[in-house]
């Protein structure tokens, strides 16, 4: 399998029947991602960045082209690839540790006996240090514990792909960074393939390799890729004062800006 | 009077062909107040990857020489002498046939600025255009990173919409609103204006040149575009920009220096067969993006 090219989107439409006829959200979607890779999508609201996430689920199916994912077409949800929503979708009535085994059972049930299931789901907890709130209820937990819960369940999965859609949106700016530290350093120990939907321009580029940045909709497509050479590991406050980090955040910046209400006119 | 700006594109020349199609022989050229470098070029031949038109031919696709005392250009001293500091080779194609290479020569100091670019894109390795090399001269290096770190999608950005449209694209006061998606960054390091063509390539990949320039260094004296007309008509001046005037169109073609009997023969000429020409201080050069002639770019040196 090529590593460069782990998850392969080739010519993808989305359009959807609507009471005033067809509605095309994506077209003419073409994107690699590597292995390893983090890539953000940014644009605003309404480009179809959730579209094409759940498209990479497999909780959609594209109306024209192909997805692949090691080289396999994406036809349906799968375990290869987990998702983290802004709603934690957590189940209320369970602990932390029963949210997280669920999802454990379900992949490798069938194949590990119950004390490697306990220990795969001791494990993500400790991932996201949430070792202390083994036994707590959704209820008996901040939001970002919560969302920290919903990441420790997508990785002990094992998925080949993390996909990501706004999963910091409802939490505060201290939280959030906070959480976007750990997820920076969890992705570093688990070298995951990370494909996340953002709205924050600070947020994609402290932690993507890759900003893709989308046009805006209907019939959004992607409009620029940006590189994101910064070294790694990446420290938010010595990044504060980076030239390149700083260059980079405008490079987004101004394609978001620009590009808003002048959408027939982008050169 | 006020003296004129100097243009950063300053010299031009261009290369055919031998009649066995083994070398690359002098065609013409308009050196300005480069003497040195009129003075020694028409003695000279290049084969097949020998030095800047040389390159160009082997490549397949234009070739940016950031650095003319780079060890492939072979007349540095003369190029140095008139405060060149960058070269360009454009070959033009039609089909798998090298109908010529066009070379430009750019200068720019502490007091004009402008870049150059060249973005290419491989339909077999990426959907995007990626830079393949730049020149970026006194603009800084802010402008540069992020060029170098961007890719364009068909249709978004000055190099995409060059590709969308395969014909020549002009962009005058870049800066907000412009639409230019690198605008802030190249406002503040001088640049407003871009100009960009599609370029001929052998081997199915895309180029697109974008030259990027400041107020006080115009990209040309005059650039024009030129299409061929239907039914027989004389060619059209579709756009185009004049460092004097301002912003060219049909209703300025009589103020071409190409307006003249012999000007619109030449471009006639220029877009019947694909192959560049000098009159004067203006170059001729063909835009066949796809192998054939689509139109005709006038730079008045």
């Amino acid at each position: 399998m090529n590593d460069s090219k782990f998850i392969q989107i080739q010519g993808v439409e989305q359009a959807f029947k609507t009471p005033k006829g067809r509605f095309v959200a994506l077209q003419g979607i073409d994107l690699t991602v590597a292995k390893g890779e983090f890539v953000a999508l940014i644009g605003h609201s309404g480009c179809g960045k959730s579209t094409l996430l759940n498209l990479i689920a497999g909780l959609t199916r594209p109306t024209q082209g192909t997805l692949l994912c090691a080289n396999r077409e994406i036809a349906g949800p799968g375990p290869d690839r987990a998702m983290v929503f802004q709603n934690h979708s957590l189940l209320p009535w369970l602990t932390c540790f029963e949210n997280i085994y669920l999802g454990v059972e379900r992949v490798f049930g069938r194949t590990e006996k119950k004390p490697q299931l306990q220990q795969r789901t001791d494990d993500a907890l400790a991932l996201v240090g949430l070792t202390h709130a083994t036994h707590k209820r959704p209820g008996e937990i901040s939001g970002g514990m919560k969302q920290r819960v919903g990441i420790a369940r997508a990785l002990a999965m094992e998925p080949k792909v993390l996909l990501m859609d706004e999963p910091f949106g409802a939490l505060d700016a201290l939280t959030r960074a906070k959480l976007q530290d750990e997820l920076l350093a969890i992705v570093q120990k688990t070298q995951s393939t990370v494909v996340m939907v953002t709205h924050d321009v600070d947020e994609a580029v402290l932690l993507s390799d890759k900003i893709v940045m989308m046009t805006n909709g209907p019939a959004a497509t992607i409009g620029e890729v940006l590189s994101v050479k910064l070294p790694c590991p990446r420290n938010r406050v010595e990044l504060a004062e980076d030239r390149h980090y700083v260059m980079y955040r405008k490079a987004v910046i101004d394609f978001l800006y620009t590009r808003q209400g002048h959408v027939e006119k982008a050169a | 009077m006020m003296a004129a700006a100097r243009t950063f594109i300053r010299a031009a020349e261009y290369w055919v062909p031998s009649s066995d199609g083994s070398l690359l022989e002098f065609g013409g050229g308009s050196f300005g107040d480069a003497s040195r470098l009129a003075a020694i070029t028409p003695q000279l031949c290049f084969g097949r990857g020998e030095g800047l038109p040389g390159q160009a031919w082997e490549n397949g696709y234009p070739v940016v020489l950031p650095q003319l005392d780079h060890s492939n250009f072979r007349r540095a001293d003369a190029a140095r002498a008139a405060g060149l500091t960058c070269g360009v080779a454009i070959p033009l194609w039609q089909g798998t046939q090298l109908r010529a290479v066009v070379v430009l020569f750019c200068g720019d100091d502490e007091q004009h600025a402008g870049a150059i670019e060249l973005w290419r894109n491989v339909p077999e390795v990426s959907p995007d255009m990626g830079l393949v090399d730049g020149y970026y001269g006194t603009t800084g290096d802010t402008f540069e990173f992020i060029s170098r770190n961007t890719q364009f999608r068909r249709g978004t950005g000055l190099p995409g919409l060059t590709w969308e449209r395969q014909a020549p694209v002009f962009l005058d006061n870049l800066g907000k609103g412009s639409g230019f998606l690198r605008a802030d960054s190249a406002v503040r390091v001088g640049i407003n204006r871009a100009y960009a063509f599609p370029c001929s390539t052998n081997d199915g990949s895309v180029c697109v040149m974008a030259f990027l320039s400041a107020l006080a260094t115009p990209i040309a004296r005059r650039i024009e575009t030129w299409q061929p007309a239907t039914h027989n008509k004389s060619p059209v001046l579709v756009s185009g920009f004049c460092d004097t005037t301002g912003v060219l169109g049909p209703a300025q073609a009589a103020a071409s220096p190409l307006a003249t009997p012999q000007g619109q023969a030449l471009l006639s000429r220029a877009l019947a067969d694909g192959a560049p020409a000098i009159t004067g201080s203006v170059l001729l050069l063909p835009i066949c993006p796809a192998g054939h002639t689509t139109a005709v770019v006038a730079l008045q040196l």
